[in-house]
């Protein structure tokens, strides 16, 4: 009996002393990777879809020396920013704008974008939905985002369309970018066809797409733009719309914007410059429109002062668009950023537009992301 | 005689699980000079190295998939961390904030699916690379294990003039 026990006991110290240590010496070392933590940070898609929001919010006030205008606080955009990963390779996208346009409480929801976008590899990236047009830089760059805006409001010629805007903004269609193969990602392209603006009288809303086009022709856009990587912030592009737009049933105006531009953008400091020429042809004429901007700043600390440059220069006859009538302003500002996801912008406004000249005012806007 | 076989089996088996607990670290060198962050990806990824240039534009999601057409993860550690904030300063020349920030607007550009993975440890950020074949992540130099470390510029941790090294310059 204590023979057996002491043959156990042997037994048992040779398992634990020699058996087990070669065992774990013996495990490659991926195991210990693997064991219990297979199900640790899913990759995006893996569990399911990854949904996240974020809320861009604006609230405003503003005054002008005209005694028409009576100086007010004003709500804002909220832009509700939604993002999906279906799949490594899925996402989806949508913006919802909440705009308070009445001196009640009632707000205009707007569907901005929604777009479920296919990404190949970085030379093949498609979108279907709503989105805003490739058209110049900051529109597909700024999107309804006030708080990544460092001036208050849009350049005059980037307005939307229910604000009495020029150009195309939104587009419901296909669009599509992605790197030029051997350019070591400087050299960037953008496909887009789409319904193209549906055009009223600017007065009215609705005067963007939403719903089924009003005729078989698609507009189409095409641009690229350079990176240079040794020039980091830099970036020079081009593009070019066309769009068919029926006056009435027979008489058909054709449509052109080419936009060229050049941005130096880093955290501290941004170099701004667009210039677009709007073109509509009909049987006969040709009305040629321009607009564009000029826009500097430089961050000290938490504190950004800034200055724009903002023209559109509209020919009075131009189908759609010649009663917006032309504008001209200069712009200087500050922007502080207090908190992170936090700005506080004040700038001062002297403006030409509708036959007014030299209007000063004033606004101040307080953004913040939540 | 045999109490003492039986308490030296258990000291033998309570040793052998302490072994097996602590993952064996296997250092691709015996040292970490001056700070050296190794930049390591999963063992299948066909990547050997990468400029310091493509390692940034992969930190800032211009570049998005690898030459193999599988998608990039980019793992960084917690926001707070201070090796979140070190990384970020080294390979892209920025602080922490003003990432957030360019993540922010790059993906409200819709230019980005989504954004960086974030990982509380370093052990945790191996396993993750481990896991993810498309993972792209960093360590200390002196803590690498189960992963393949990528030259940068040509250059492994432990050789001298490797941009990624507390004090280097990067570009």
């Amino acid at each position: 009996m204590r023979d057996h026990s002491q043959r156990s006991a042997c037994i048992l110290l040779f398992v634990s002393v020699v058996i087990v240590p070669s065992g774990v010496i013996g495990y490659p070392s991926s195991v210990f990777a693997q064991i219990g933590h297979e199900q640790e940070h899913p990759l995006p898609g893996a569990a399911g879809p990854e949904t996240t929001l974020r809320a861009f919010g604006t609230v405003e006030w503003a005054a002008s020396q005209l005694r028409e205008v009576p100086n007010s606080f004003s709500l804002g955009q909220l832009s509700l920013f939604v993002t999906s990963n279906l799949t490594e390779s899925v996402s989806v996208l949508a913006e919802i704008v909440l705009e308070g346009h009445s001196p009640d409480t009632q707000v205009v929801t707007d569907l901005e974008r929604l777009q479920l976008t296919f990404r190949l590899n970085d030379f093949f990236n498609i979108s279907a939905g709503r989105y805003h047009s490739g058209i110049g830089f900051y529109n597909a760059a700024f999107h309804h985002g006030t708080y990544f805006e460092i001036p208050i409001g849009r350049p005059r010629v980037f307005k939307f369309e229910d604000d009495g805007g020029v150009l195309p903004i939104h587009e419901l269609g296909v669009t599509v970018r992605g790197v030029v193969p051997h350019t070591g990602s400087s050299l960037r392209y953008v496909a887009e066809v789409a319904n193209g603006r549906v055009w009223t009288p600017v007065a009215e809303e609705g005067t963007t797409e939403r719903g089924p086009d009003a005729n078989d022709a698609k507009s189409t856009n095409v641009g690229v733009s350079y990176r240079p990587e040794r020039w980091r912030g830099f970036e020079v592009g081009t593009s070019f719309y066309r769009d068919t737009i029926f006056q009435t049933a027979t008489s058909a105006v054709d449509h052109h914007i080419a936009a060229i531009y050049a941005v130096y953008r880093t955290p501290s400091t941004e170099l701004m410059a667009e210039w677009l020429r709007l073109t509509h042809v009909t049987e006969g004429s040709t009305y040629h429109n321009d607009g564009g901007y000029v826009q500097a700043s430089k961050a000290w600390g938490k504190l950004r002062p800034y200055y724009r440059f903002d023209r559109l220069a509209i020919n009075p006859a131009t189908p759609f668009i010649g009663a917006i009538g032309s504008y001209k302003a200069h712009i200087v500002g500050l922007r502080i950023d207090p908190v992170k996801w936090v700005g506080l912008k004040a700038q001062y406004e002297r403006t030409d537009e509708s036959g007014q000249y030299g209007v000063n005012g004033v606004r101040t806007q307080l953004v913040f992301v939540f | 005689m045999t109490r003492v076989v039986f308490i030296a089996s258990m000291c033998a088996l309570l040793l052998a699980t302490a072994v097996r607990a602590r993952p064996r670290e296997v250092s691709i060198n015996q040292e970490n000079p001056a700070g050296a962050l190794a930049i390591v990806v999963n063992q299948a990824n066909p990547v050997d190295g990468l400029t310091l240039g493509e390692l940034r534009r992969i930190f800032m999601f211009d570049t998005q998939t690898w030459p193999n057409g599988r998608r990039i993860t980019v793992v960084l550690r917690d926001k707070g961390q201070p090796e979140r904030g070190e990384a970020i300063r080294r390979v892209c020349d920025m602080s922490e904030a003003e990432y957030d920030d360019h993540i922010l607007f790059q993906t409200f550009r819709g230019s980005i699916g989504w954004g960086p993975r974030s990982i509380m440890s370093a052990s945790a950020m191996l396993r993750f690379v481990f896991n993810a074949p498309g993972a792209i992540g960093y360590v200390p130099a002196d803590q690498v294990e189960g992963t393949k470390v990528l030259r940068i510029d040509g250059l492994l941790p432990s050789n001298p003039g490797y941009p990624l090294r507390r004090g280097a310059r990067g570009r």
